[in-house]
Order: structure tokens, then sequence, then C-alpha cells
């Protein structure tokens, strides 16, 4: 059924989508691994991490791509922990470099890895992505961070986060939260990456540097670093923009970097603040506009799914729980 | 207001149907070529290069009143372009919008690997046929879709170890090679895998990366192993930087340079490095922008409408072309992908540089350009070239 | 051994290019806590107003007295630096000072965007090729028990130090270099004592990118070319360099940078030339986990 309705759809575009959903993915690793406050200069590289794992598993080895989809997620959980362990009591500037340096190490191993193909990338990778393969991983994953934000480990990451002092008084064990949390992240950039590799059916050693991780940074902030609609916007957005641009066939990123940098200038904190689409918020808003005041008095089990509120440098709910 | 409107845009409609009987009666076709190269980003330069020669070949048909096929209709050509930017994904998505658009026959491009690498296996799944102009990335397993008209490594570099070692018998050859270009990294594997059998040893096996501005560490070790020969696989962003830092270092009087893939004949090397390049030797597809040919005449002196100037880039992209429409001819078609694939692949040619020729069955395919004629050159000027036989 | 002295001399070369760059990146992040991605494209926008203004003189390649070279030299490099400085300017009220002091990402991402507009413009203005940079500066090498130096080569030494001294002048010796230093130390108490911190952040990046200018005129001649790619390379190794030094002292950053062109010209030099651009990374992760405040030291951030 999804073939027949895809089939009305430009090819070109189903690329693109494609695109931005892997970058989706990919981005939503990076929001996951950063809610507990850490920052990862890397992404792009545990992706690759993942990816050559995968690759390496369907090409040379035969296994079936569902196994090496998990084994790049295991890889990327395993990196993710190791990386977290390791900058656990750095203060995030000095992680965040530490991450930048292990990306780009990560780069020089692979170009002198000649099993993997070493400088000429990997290829050969069979063509396993489809679109219904990318969107399903990315409705999981949309669907995993819908439940992280509500729930406990939710919201201990983003009280790790915002203050990580108040947090540990308050009995969060901070060390286990922020590494589960970027392993967490790492996991799913490893999925995003698998999928990438059996799509562009080529895995370079340069796919995994600085540029490519800045990119997925670049995607999550601008969309908003908050709740986990931001980063999902943001990759999108910013994948689709290029294409929509097209029409000026030189000026095309002059054009973007425009676009980009004037919107982070307006919206500085990110795009999307705060839930857009939960049906109780956008009623809740326009009530509380019709009426000036609060609106309907919810119940007190909904007040505790209250959504995050707008105001950047506080973040996640309100204190009281 | 309203009614005038509608009026009018009865009028047009008629008019234009009417202009498109006047035309379908005469039996004119248009072939659908679309460009898939890059035009912004780091490999700008050779993608516009590519896209240019291959507007310049169309324009010089359609000039012409088009051109006839084998079955008596004629055929005028319409291009689109299609900008990568140096992303894979780009280009494949590119390669799938012109799969999608029934009036595109064949896709032209690209220049880049990264480019051509990517859309070669999708060129297969989506049976789009697709000729690379100038790409030169080593392909594991080919499709029977996918074609290049450029001059690769495992071709030319064996044919240029023989004269090499011929004329001047080296015993110490040492390379400095970009290692994160596919094409120049594979020739430069290739000359140091061959060292025993043409008899030189490899003194110095250095690499650099693209981007990278200075080479002197990596010159100064050469320095020091004494070479004969330094082969320099570089494009000409970091090659002349490489040429001037070889001046100096003392290193440009004593030891000859070679490179492949033609790169000293571009003249912007020349003038990046200064005149520096002058008796260097590399070995080239055979094209001589200088030549009394008068079709290479006509278009040297058409390519000035371009901001740019020629260089072997644009003239893959015209070949490219050229071999395109010498298909179309043999198989009378303007929309049958098969059957063009089926014409291109027996293509013998005489383009506007040497050969073009495919050997491309569907049960064994290889999209290599079999006939291309390889010369190996000395330069002597900015745009002169002395031949070593 | 003549080798080891010839891969100093390309250490210490290289090592000042990454320095001259480098000095204005510390210089923004130290002050405001700003990283300015399109430092290096100002950089390679000092780069092409050499080659236009170079190219617009029809300055003669060779046969220039002393004198007069410098002289042209110094028009050149007065050029750039009040072309680029406008350009630091613009930058500083549009994009840095509405997202300073927000998340450190915030004026990371925006002139990052900024960065992609310089890049393809210059592509878009002067063509994708690189373009030639004629030299102004007479071209002579020096050679010395067989080690060899060239003019031009000893021109961006001794430009990438004057501009330290410069700078370290202008830091120490003036008064908006005290209110800069206060700036950079603790931002509320400066302004609470009456420092005009929107203009001190209008100085710095403006200074910053004056001294991107100049290091971009300097190493267009040293390199006799232009492109409008030529940031990148700068862009990451000057980050490195910062972070490295710490920001604390400006002659960290240059001894760092110096430092660094050392290492990887005795790495490629003596171990592979593959492992070339490992080399700053490597140090990178040595003082991240032994020194993370950088190696001399910075303040708080």
């Amino acid at each position: 059924m999804l073939r027949s309705i895809l089939a009305h759809v430009p090819a070109f575009w189903v690329v693109t989508l494609i695109t931005a959903g892997i970058n989706a993915i990919i981005t939503m690793g990076v929001y996951f691994s950063n809610a507990a406050g850490a920052l990862s200069a890397c992404h792009a590289a545990i992706a690759g991490m993942g990816a050559y794992v995968g690759a390496v598993l369907t090409t040379n080895f035969d296994w079936p791509f569902l196994l090496a989809l998990l084994a790049g997620v295991m890889v990327g959980f395993l990196t993710g922990m190791l990386l977290a362990l390791v900058t656990l009591r750095m203060n995030e500037l000095v992680a965040g470099l530490t991450t930048l340096a292990f990306g780009e190490t990560m780069v020089i191993i692979a170009f002198n890895l000649d099993y993997i193909g070493g400088a000429n990338g990997f290829i050969g990778i069979p063509l396993e992505t489809t679109f219904a393969a990318v969107y399903i991983v990315l409705a999981l994953v949309v669907f995993v961070a819908w439940r992280f934000d509500r729930s406990r480990l939710g919201y201990a990451a983003r009280a790790c986060r915002d203050n990580a002092h108040a947090a540990a008084a308050m009995g969060i064990n901070t060390p286990w939260v922020k590494t589960l949390v970027f392993a967490l992240g790492g996991g799913i950039a490893g999925a995003g990456g698998v999928l990438r590799a059996h799509y562009v059916l080529v895995q370079n050693p340069e796919d995994m540097g600085f540029f490519f991780s800045v990119n997925y940074l670049i995607f999550w902030v601008f969309g908003g670093s908050y709740t986990f609609w931001g980063p999902l916007f943001g990759a999108m957005f910013l994948t689709i923009l290029p294409e929509l641009l097209r029409f000026s066939l030189y000026d095309r990123f002059i054009i973007y970097g425009v676009i980009l940098t004037a919107i982070v200038i307006v919206r500085l904190q990110g795009v999307i603040t705060r839930v857009p689409l939960g049906r109780r918020s956008a009623v809740r808003a326009w009530w509380s506009r019709r009426e000036g005041s609060d609106g309907p008095a919810p119940t007190q089990s909904r007040r505790r799914h209250s959504q995050p509120s707008s105001a950047p440098g506080l973040g996640g709910s309100q204190g009281s729980r | 207001m309203k009614h005038f409107m509608l009026s009018l845009g009865v009028a047009l409609m008629a008019l234009l149907m009417a202009g498109n009987w006047v035309s379908l009666r005469a039996e004119d076709r248009v072939v659908h070529f679309f460009q898939v190269n890059a035009l912004t980003g780091q490999a700008g330069s050779y993608g516009t290069r590519s896209i240019h020669g291959v507007e310049l070949a169309a324009k010089h048909l359609n000039d012409a009143g088009g051109f006839k096929d084998t079955c008596g209709n004629t055929y005028t050509i319409k291009l689109s372009v299609w900008d990568m930017a140096n992303s894979r994904e780009q280009a494949i998505a590119g390669l799938r919008k012109a799969a999608d658009d029934a009036s595109v026959l064949a896709v032209l491009g690209s220049t880049p690997s990264t480019g051509f690498a990517a859309m070669e296996p999708v060129a297969g799944q989506v049976k789009m046929p697709i000729i690379a102009t100038g790409s030169a990335v080593p392909i594991k397993k080919w499709n029977p879709y996918a074609f290049r008209v450029t001059i690769a490594t495992p071709v030319a570099a064996p044919y240029f170890l023989q004269v090499f070692k011929a004329k001047f018998n080296p015993q110490r050859v040492a390379l400095l090679y970009d290692i994160t270009q596919d094409a120049l990294r594979a020739e430069a594997e290739l000359i140091r895998d061959l060292a025993k059998k043409f008899g030189y040893e490899m003194v110095a096996f250095e690499a650099f990366r693209v981007n990278d501005t200075d080479f002197r560490a990596q010159l100064t070790t050469i320095k020091g192993t004494n070479p004969e020969w330094l082969g320099v696989y570089a494009a000409n962003t970091e090659g002349s930087k490489i040429i001037n830092q070889m001046e100096e270092l003392g290193l440009l009087g004593k030891v000859p340079i070679f490179s492949g893939y033609g790169v000293f004949q571009d003249p912007t090397y020349w003038d990046l490095s200064n005149g520096r390049i002058k008796g260097a030797i590399n070995w080239a597809v055979a094209f001589d922008l200088t030549s009394t040919d008068p079709q290479m005449q006509k278009v040297v002196t058409d390519y000035k409408s371009f901001p740019e100037e020629p260089t072997i880039y644009s003239v893959y992209g015209y070949q490219a072309l050229q071999a395109a429409v010498d298909a179309v001819k043999r198989a009378c078609t303007a929309t049958d992908r098969e059957k063009f694939r089926d014409a291109l692949a027996q293509t013998k040619l005489e383009a506007l540089a040497g050969t073009v020729a495919f050997d491309s069955p569907r049960s064994a395919p290889n999209g290599e350009n079999q006939g291309g004629a390889v010369i190996i050159s000395r330069i002597t000027g900015r745009d002169s070239y002395e031949l070593i036989k | 051994m003549e080798q080891f002295f010839q891969q100093l001399i390309n250490g210490i070369m290289i090592g000042s290019t990454y320095a001259v760059v480098a000095l204005g990146f510390g210089l923004i992040f130290s002050v405001m806590r700003v990283v300015n991605l399109a430092h290096p494209e100002i950089f390679m926008v000092g780069a092409y107003v050499a080659f236009v203004v170079i190219t617009r003189l029809h300055v003669p390649g060779q046969g220039l007295g002393v004198s007069v070279a410098v002289g042209v030299f110094l028009l050149v490099l007065v050029l750039a630096m009040v072309v680029t400085g406008v350009v630091g300017l613009v930058l500083e009220r549009l994009v840095v000072r509405p997202t300073r002091g927000t998340y450190i990402l915030t004026p990371f991402i925006a002139t990052s965007g900024v960065s992609i507009v310089l890049q393809n413009g210059a592509q878009r203005v002067f063509g994708p090729d690189p373009v030639r940079v004629p030299s102004v500066i007479p071209a002579h090498t020096f050679v010395v028990s067989g080690v060899r130096v060239t003019s031009m080569q000893i021109t961006t030494v001794l430009t990438a130090v004057l501009i330290m001294l410069a700078l370290r002048y202008y830091v120490y010796r003036t008064r908006w270099g005290r209110a800069t230093r206060a700036v950079a130390e603790k931002p509320d108490v400066a302004a609470a004592c009456g420092v005009n911190v929107n203009l001190v952040s209008q100085l710095t990046v403006s200074i910053a990118s004056i001294m991107a200018g100049a290091a971009g005129v300097t190493l267009g001649l040293l390199y006799s070319s232009a492109a409008p790619f030529m940031g990148l390379l700068f862009g990451l190794k000057s980050f490195v360099c910062m972070l490295v030094a710490g920001n604390r002292y400006i002659e960290a950053i240059m001894a760092v940078g110096l430092l660094l062109g050392v290492v990887e010209a005795m790495v490629t030099g003596y171990v592979s030339s593959n492992l070339r651009d490992a080399v700053a990374f490597a140090l990178l992760l040595a003082v991240l986990f032994f020194r993370p405040q950088g190696l001399f030291g910075s303040y708080e951030v």
C-alpha cells in the first residue's frame, strides 16, 4: 500500500525524504546524547562506526540486514557509553572537545585500515534501505523519545542538564544518567549510520569527520534543543531546504546560508521550544488567549505531564515534582 | 476582465496546439539529456567545465538545425542541469529525478567521483543510462547502464610506464599523491605496485590530503631520498603549491616531474605555478587545444563565451554528448532507454579528441572507454606541449 | 642533519601560518566566549582582496626595488585590513551581538551560516578555480648550509610576529585593551564597572577580522593563490591551536601554533605523511586529558 502511495511521489523527493529521515534519526541520537548536558561533536563518527560494522557484516559475511542494523546499534551504544565514561568528570566544553578529537581520530584510523577499504572507502554495500525502513526506524525513535521525555529518566536527564549539582543533591545518580543517555544516543546514531550506508552504498572515512558532526549539531540547535520535536524538525527542514532552493542554480547555498543565519538569530533558543502538536497545549493556548486566563483547570494527574515551558535556560518541567 | 482572460487563455491554447500539430507533422523530435554534476562546492571547477562542454556540443548541433538519425527523423537537443554540490545523496536524487521523467533519455555526468560512485549502482536499479564525464573512480562491478568517456588509470598507467621506462629508464622514483582523491590514489598505488615489473625502486611514497597547503615536510623527506623522478599526483590547487614549494626547496631543477590525467595541460596549473611546470611530463587523453583540426578550433573559439578556460573536463563533456547523439542516431529513438543503451554499448566514434568506443554487452558489462588514445606529453608552454614517443 | 633543520624551518613556517589565524580566533573566543566559524572565511576574503588589488594595480612580479615592493605590500595589507575590518564590524553587529551570551553553540551555528554564504559567494564572484595572486615581494632564496628559506617565508613569519606584538600592545598597554581583558575575565563585573561591553565586543571582532585579513594577504602571497575554500584547513587547525593554548596569554597561541607546525613537520618527515593531521588531534587529546585548561592556562569558561 505504501508502495502505491509512493509511486505518486516524484522519485527524487523520495530520495530527499529518505535522506531527511536518516538525518533526523542521527540528529535524534544527538538529542539523546546531549539531553543530560553533554556536548557530542562526534555523532557522525559514531554513526560511521556503526555503518562500517553493519556494512562489513552484510557485504562480507552475508548477515541479514536486520541483524546488521542491530549490530550497528550495539556498536553505537558501546561507543557512546565509552565516551560518556571518559568525559564524565570534565566540564562541558572540554568534554565536547574530547568528542571532537575522538571523531577525528576515528577518521584517521578508518583511513589507515585497509580491511574496510582505507582511503578508498568501503564499496559494494547491498541496497537494503527503503523509505519504509527509514521511517519505521524514525517512528520508533520518535516514540522512544516521546516516552523518554515523559519518563523519570528524561526528567532526570533534563535536571542534570540544567544544574548537575542540584540534580545530584536531589538524589539523581548523575553519572549513571549521563552515561545511559549518551549511550542511547550513540545507539540511535549507529542505526542511522547503517541505514545511510545501505542507501548510499559507499562508506568513506571522511563521512565521519567534524564537518558532518557539525551539521548534525546545527540541525539539533536550529530546531530547538529542548524537546525531541526540535531535532526532528531541524533535520528535516534543513535537509529539504536546499532542494526547495533549486530554482536558483548558482546561488542556492548563498540563500541557504542567509536563511539559516537569519532564523538562528531570530529564534535564538531554536525554532521549536515547546511541544507544538500536543492537542492539549494547542487547545489550552487558544483558550488562554481567549479567556485571558489559564483556561479550564486540568486534573491533578495531567498537571504532572504538563508541557515544558518555553523559557530558554529553564528547559525541562517546573521544578516541583 | 474575467471574460477577457478566459478568451485569451483559449486563444493561447489553440495557438499552442496548432504549433504542436505543425511540428509533429515535420517529425521533429526533442531528445532530452539530464546533467548531474557539481556546480557549487569544492568540485565545482570540474563540474562546471563538464556542463559547459555538454552545452557547447548541444549548441553546435542545434545551431546546425539539429541532427538526423538513420531513420530519417530530425532531433533537437534539450538539456537540464542538476547541481549535486559534492553530496552523494544529491547526486542520487538527481539521477532518480531524471529516471522519473519520461522525456529524459540519458544522464550525463558526473565528474566528481563522489557523484559517479554513488550513481553507478543506482543507474542499474532505475535502468537509466548514464555517461560519466571525467570521473575515474575504480568500479568493482559495472552494471549494464553505466558508461564513462574518461580514460582511467588501469588503461593508461601501464602504457605510460612502458614508454617511461623505454625512454628514461629511471631507477629511483618518488611519489607524492593526494590520498583523498580516488583516481590519483589509485594511480599512485598502481605505480608503486608495478615497481618491480618495470625495474625501478620506489624510494618515497608520501601522501597529503585535499585542501592541504603546505607540502614542505613531505618534499623535504623526498629530497632526502635523492630520487631521479618525482610523480606529483594532485589537482591543480594543491599541485601548483607543490611545484612552487619544490622550487623553494631547490628540487625543481634537479628532479623532473611526471603525472597523469593530463593535469599539466590545464592552463590554470601553469598560471598558478607561474610556468614552473615547463618540462614536466604526463600521460593524457590525446586532445590538443591548439590543434588545427577545424572541429577543435571551433570548440576553442566558441568556448570563449564561458567565463573559464576549457580543460580536459570540457572535452569529456563534449565527447559524452557526441557519443550520446551518435547512439541516438543508431537507435532511432528519443525516449526508449533500452534501445539507446544497446546502441550506446556498441559505440565506435571518432569524437572531438580521439575515439570513444564501448564494448559493453549486457552479459559482461564494462562501461570503460576502450578507444581513447593515450599520449605522453612534455609541457613546453602555457598551451603547448610536445609528444614523447 | 640538514634535513632536520630544513624540517624545523618548514615547521616554523607552517606553524606561524596556523598561529596567525588562530590569534584572531582565540581573541574572539576568550573575550566573548563565541566561536566565530566565519573567521577562516574572513581570512579568505583578505586573500581575495590581495588578488583584486594586485591584479588591478598590474604589479610586475619581479624587478621591483625592495622599498617599492615593501611599500606595495603594505598598501595591499592595509586595504585588505580595512575591508576585513568592515566585514568584521558588520558580522559583529548583525550576527555576533544578538547571539552572544546564549548557549555556546548558537553563535557557532549562526557564524557557520555566514561562512557558507562567504564561501559560496566567493565561488560565485571569483569562480570555482583558485586564482593566482602575483607575488609582490621579490623572490629570493637564502641558503644557509643546505637549508633553504625564501624571502616570502621570512615575510610571513615576520608578519605573524608583528601582528602578535601589535595585539599584545593593544591588550596590555591601551585603555580599551584593559577593558577587553576585563570583559574576558568577568563580563558582568566589567559592565558593572562601566565598561561598554557592546563596544568592546565590536572592537574585538573588528580587530580579529583585521588580523585575519592581514593573515589572508600574507598567505595568499606565500602560496600564490586564493581559493574559495582555502579557509577550511586553517579553520580546524587554528581552532585546535586555540584550544590547546588556553585563552589566558596571547603569546601562548603563537607558541602553540609554532609547536604544532614543527611537530607536524617532524612527524610527516620522520614517521609517515599519512599521520600529519593526526598530530593536531593527538595533541588536543593529550592536553584535554592532562591539562584541560590549556597548556598555558585560561580564564574560566
